[in-house]
């Protein structure tokens, strides 16, 4: 589904992606681990074409197509969705206007054909029981005054929405209790499916015990610098990074 | 800082309508077009409207010149581009055709008095829109040379049913239009009045228009005002609104069209419990001028006033908001919120604004602001990085920041016309 061969990402002048590889296959969940200021936010960032990630080398390829030449919006169409760390308030612009256009934007590039009003509620309110997401906030104007889970429960229903074949889901888990952290798992389990493959981005191995990744990395410094099957999760979470830096140097 | 210290136009306080449009003859001699040696015409020349219109509007307005009145012979308007169909929703249409009333392709509803004014003019014109002021040189050309146009008139109690609108359709043939509206609501009368101004053959033409609107005690106006003529026409609006107790004005102002397109409101809240409301929206784009300016007098204690002009910009176009709100020194207990905001698309749109605040007491609560920005780049991002291709995604945000104004035009169809015309501009169709 996604291969990154020797990735390399500015930021603001300075090199924050220094070569990084990685490969998730089709029908795969993988996790990235990480210190603060490693670079996962930069990987998601680069992987959905924010501008101001200038990618300076290396190449990207998602379903067999040269992700870094396309647009923003292109890579959604084509089924890459980031879930933010931070979303977005738009205020103006309601949840359910902005999902029924993402959907059909989506669903005519697929060739498939436009939901009307009617087909959209029915879909939208299958999707809202899935995340347990209260209906009158899920209509209101896109993450205009959520709090910080709601806004991530936001996240997972328009992924939900849109059955992206990537899914990158940058700390979705950060700042949830324990409620909200079932549901965002349930909403990301849901998903899960051999023709999909699913990146989650975490500090904290407890979104592991929930969503049981096949393999996990470790981000630091801007490279993968290691990968191992789901005990490596519980190893950081026990040992911290500071002996995968020494094993580095 | 200009503090023009506006008397509360009394009628009583001056004569005959003869007489008033001899003075306004004066002044117009005098003063001639506004310059921008006034600070309210500071951002908006007029030269490209002599230039364009030349023989029709004087360059420079000697003493003892004599003004051309506006043209008097109309040329028929073609049957296609008489478009007379109603709004929907709407109880009744007044067509005016390059200002004139043409009562045959109206309707007007039971309850509202009409007069035709190219054929008689009730002698309370020329009391309210102020003629003393060198900036209103306008509304005095307007005063000494209008031929054209109509008064409402309300009887007490009588509520209109529905929206009532003017229709103003312009031609080339007609140039300079000097037109004027009178609407007089007697007490506690209700009335929503939607003026909108089309050019429908895209000509070059000059409307120099005044609407002057008397409330009495209680009574209630809603103004839609739907400036969408040619983008090679001038439109030169003035509206003047005298407030007695208890009465209510709310405006919403809509400047789509013209090359040059001033709205400028004057309200007068003359007595206790007088309440306005203005709201605005203008999207300009290529290289048109719309200028918003408002004045809102609080002549009298326990009087609000609220306006909320956005304005989005596009292209080299010029917007401007210039809102002044006076509060006089025996008017306690007033209320006033002000605010402006404008989205500039492009690096050579350009927009002026100033609210302005002159209080001459103490017992007020008062708030204004003003903002000047580019669509959010982050916002932007999100919503493409949900698959919204980058030119929709940017009208969302553009509909969302007009959103709010435009949802005030309470009448769907007109509502759903102002969106349907907003898309076709952004689309720049
Ligand atoms: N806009 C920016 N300008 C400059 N530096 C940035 C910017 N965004 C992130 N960085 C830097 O890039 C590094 C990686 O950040 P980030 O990808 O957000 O890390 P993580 O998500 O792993 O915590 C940090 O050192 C951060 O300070
Ligand atoms: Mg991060």
């Amino acid at each position: 589904m996604l291969q990154i061969r020797n990735l390399k990402v500015k930021v603001g002048g300075k090199d924050i992606l220094r070569g990084l590889d990685l490969d998730i296959p089709t029908g795969e969940v993988h996790a990235i681990m990480g210190p603060n200021g490693s670079g996962k936010s930069t990987l998601s960032y680069a992987l959905a074409g924010r501008d101001g990630y200038d990618v300076t080398g290396g190449e990207v390829t998602f379903d067999g197509k040269n992700l870094l030449d396309m647009e923003t919006d292109e890579r959604a169409r084509e089924g890459v969705f980031l879930a933010f760390q931070y979303p977005v308030e738009v205020p103006g612009v309601s949840n359910k206007v902005f999902l029924k256009q993402a959907l059909n934007s989506i669903r005519k590039h697929r060739g498939e054909e436009e939901l009307d009003a009617v087909g959209f509620l029915k879909l939208f309110r299958a999707k809202l029981k899935t995340v347990k997401m209260d209906p009158t906030l899920a209509g209101r104007d896109v993450n205009h005054g959520f709090s910080g889970g709601e806004k991530k429960r936001n996240e997972i229903l328009q992924m939900a929405m849109l059955e992206p074949k990537l899914a990158i889901l940058d700390e979705t888990d950060s700042g949830l209790d324990i409620d909200a952290l079932k549901a965002v798992s349930a909403g990301v389990n849901a998903l899960r499916d051999p023709t999909r493959s699913i990146l989650m981005i975490t500090h904290y191995q407890r979104l592991l015990d929930y969503i049981v990744p096949d393999r996990v990395h470790v981000l630091l410094d801007g490279r993968i610098v290691k990968s191992g099957g789901k005990e490596l999760a519980l190893e950081l979470e026990a040992r911290g990074y500071d002996w995968i830096r020494a094993e580095q140097a | 800082m200009m503090l023009h210290i506006a008397k509360d136009p009394q009628p009583a306080a001056l004569a005959t309508l003869v007489e008033r449009r001899a003075v306004g003859q004066q002044r117009w001699l005098a003063a001639g077009l506004p310059t921008g040696r006034l600070e309210s015409w500071k951002h908006t020349s007029l030269r490209p409207m002599t230039r364009a219109m030349d023989g029709v509007v004087p360059r420079d307005v000697v003493p003892g010149d004599v003004v051309p009145s506006g043209e008097t012979t109309d040329a028929a308007m073609p049957a296609t581009q008489l478009d007379v169909t109603p709004l929907e929703g709407t109880v009744g249409t007044l067509v005016l055709i390059n200002g004139r009333l043409n009562l045959a392709l109206s309707v007007v509803p039971e309850g509202l008095s009409v007069v035709d004014l190219s054929l008689s003019t009730p002698d309370t014109v020329g009391t309210i829109a102020p003629i003393d002021r060198l900036e209103d040189a306008l509304s005095a050309r307007n005063l000494a040379d209008f031929d054209r146009g109509v008064a409402l008139l309300l009887d007490a109690n009588v509520v209109i049913a529905g929206p009532v609108e003017l229709r103003y359709l312009h031609d080339g043939a007609a140039r300079a239009t000097e037109s004027r509206s009178l609407i007089q609501l007697a007490h506690h009368a209700e009335l929503s009045l939607v003026e909108r101004h089309l050019s429908p053959d895209g000509g070059v033409h000059l409307c120099n228009h005044v609407v002057e609107v008397d409330l009495a005690a209680g009574a209630t106006l809603r103004h839609t005002q739907v400036q969408h003529q040619s983008e090679a026409a001038f439109h030169l609006a003035k509206v003047a609104v005298r407030q007695a107790r208890d009465s209510r004005y709310e405006a919403q102002v809509a400047q789509f069209g013209a090359a040059i397109g001033r709205s400028d409101i004057e309200v007068f809240l003359a007595e206790p419990g007088a309440s306005c409301q203005l709201d605005g929206f203008y999207h300009g784009h290529g290289a048109q001028h719309l200028d918003n300016h408002s004045a809102i007098h609080h002549l009298a204690g326990n009087t609000t006033s609220g306006e909320h002009y956005k304005g989005v910009l596009d292209d080299s176009a010029t917007g401007i908001f210039r809102g002044n709100v006076l509060i006089y020194p025996n008017a306690s207990g007033c209320a006033t919120v002000q605010l402006n905001r404008n989205l500039l698309l492009s690096d050579r749109a350009t927009v002026h604004t100033k609210p302005q605040l002159e209080i001459d007491n103490d017992d007020v609560t008062a708030s204004h602001g003003a903002t000047v920005g580019q669509l959010d780049d982050d916002a932007l991002f999100y919503l493409r990085s949900r698959g919204i291709p980058t030119e929709e995604a940017r009208r969302l945000l553009i509909f969302a920041f007009a959103g709010e104004i435009v949802a005030k035009v309470t009448l769907p169809a007109l509502q759903q016309q102002l969106r349907d015309e907003l898309t076709q501009r952004l689309a720049g169709l």
